[in-house]
């Protein structure tokens, strides 16, 4: 590739960076304060979409943390309730997207998210609260990143073994089949099968427009 | 008010676009950039960006996510925010997608 397409492929970057990327995130971060306010009038609704934000952006931060390999902090007890785990895993991605493992990139989603907000969905329950403490005594600041990542990774293991007997006892909630379908999703992140599904689906979709009914 | 199916079938097209640039982004550059250029170095700063926008995008499918599970019904109420920027979230990766395929080593 010459130098002068290097440039110019560089030039349609920036365009896009400018006219869709910067807005995108821009009014993204409004939405996510929305949501925030929302919180703070107690509404149980706002509790779990928060939760759900969290998780899902932890399982998309983790893909900048490791080549595509998807990570999932937590300290859970093999015995806690799958209720606890759902919010565990929720607060745990606040808090690790808020200070622990990503600073550089907590700083975008946890300043959208006030700390206040974060601080009271701790609040709402002091199992998970005494459940995460203990976690985040597990990822201790001044390992390295490396062992940060370890303790990480086995703390992910345990999760996602904890979800598949969920999942095999077939009476988890629905909230838990969530996590477990983003997990899953993320596993799929690091195959290449997956590149292949996308391709078939661009097919597909290329002649299926999308429509939306409002 | 949408369709439950077309708010998945959304989610479903943002994910994937998600998991592709993501996956891209994690790749090697090719030989040929020079981050000595200022103009190729301004890359860096671009991709800086893209990673941000990626993990804001991974937040609203969350939330759009929860919003599908907690509706009993066919049809979800209250979801226009997120359904207009998971549509501006394609529309981005469709448009800079094709300059950042040639840079990266894909082979």
């Amino acid at each position: 590739m010459n130098k002068n397409k290097i440039e110019q492929n560089i030039d349609l970057i920036e365009n896009t960076v400018f006219s869709k990327i910067q807005p995108f995130s821009k009014k993204a971060a409004s939405f996510f304060s929305k949501i925030s306010q929302s919180f703070k009038t107690s509404d149980v609704g706002s509790a779990v979409l928060l939760g759900g934000a969290m998780s899902s952006a932890l399982t998309g931060t983790a893909l900048f943390i490791k080549n595509g390999m998807n990570v999932n902090f937590n300290g859970v007890d093999p015995l806690c309730s799958d209720g606890v785990i759902w919010a565990t895993l929720a607060t745990s991605a606040a808090l690790l997207v808020a200070n622990v493992v990503v600073p550089k990139v907590s700083a975008y989603l946890a300043d959208s998210f006030e700390k206040k907000t974060i601080s009271a969905y701790l609040d709402k329950d002091n199992g998970v609260i005494a459940k995460f403490s203990e976690a985040l005594k597990m990822v201790d600041h001044s390992l390295s990143l490396s062992e940060q990542e370890a303790v990480i990774h086995g703390a992910r293991d345990r999760l996602q073994k904890q979800l598949s007997v969920f999942e095999n006892k077939n009476n988890g909630r629905e909230v838990d089949k969530t996590v477990s379908s983003l997990l899953d999703l993320s596993e799929q992140v690091v195959s290449d099968r997956k590149q292949a599904s996308r391709d078939n689906f661009i097919r597909r979709f290329q002649n299926d427009e999308l429509s939306i009914s409002r | 008010m949408f369709n439950k199916k077309d708010v998945i079938k959304n989610i479903d097209v943002a994910q994937l676009d998600l998991v592709m640039v993501s996956t891209l982004i994690n790749k090697q550059f090719i030989e040929e950039l020079d981050f000595r250029i200022p103009k190729i170095k301004c890359l860096l700063g671009y991709i800086d960006d893209l990673k941000v926008m990626l993990i804001n995008a991974q937040a609203v499918i969350g939330v759009l996510s929860e919003k599908v599970l907690l509706s009993n019904d066919d049809f979800i109420l209250n979801a226009d925010e997120e359904m207009q920027l998971l549509q501006e979230f394609i529309s981005a990766i469709n448009e800079i997608y094709p300059s950042l395929l040639p840079l990266y080593q894909t082979k």
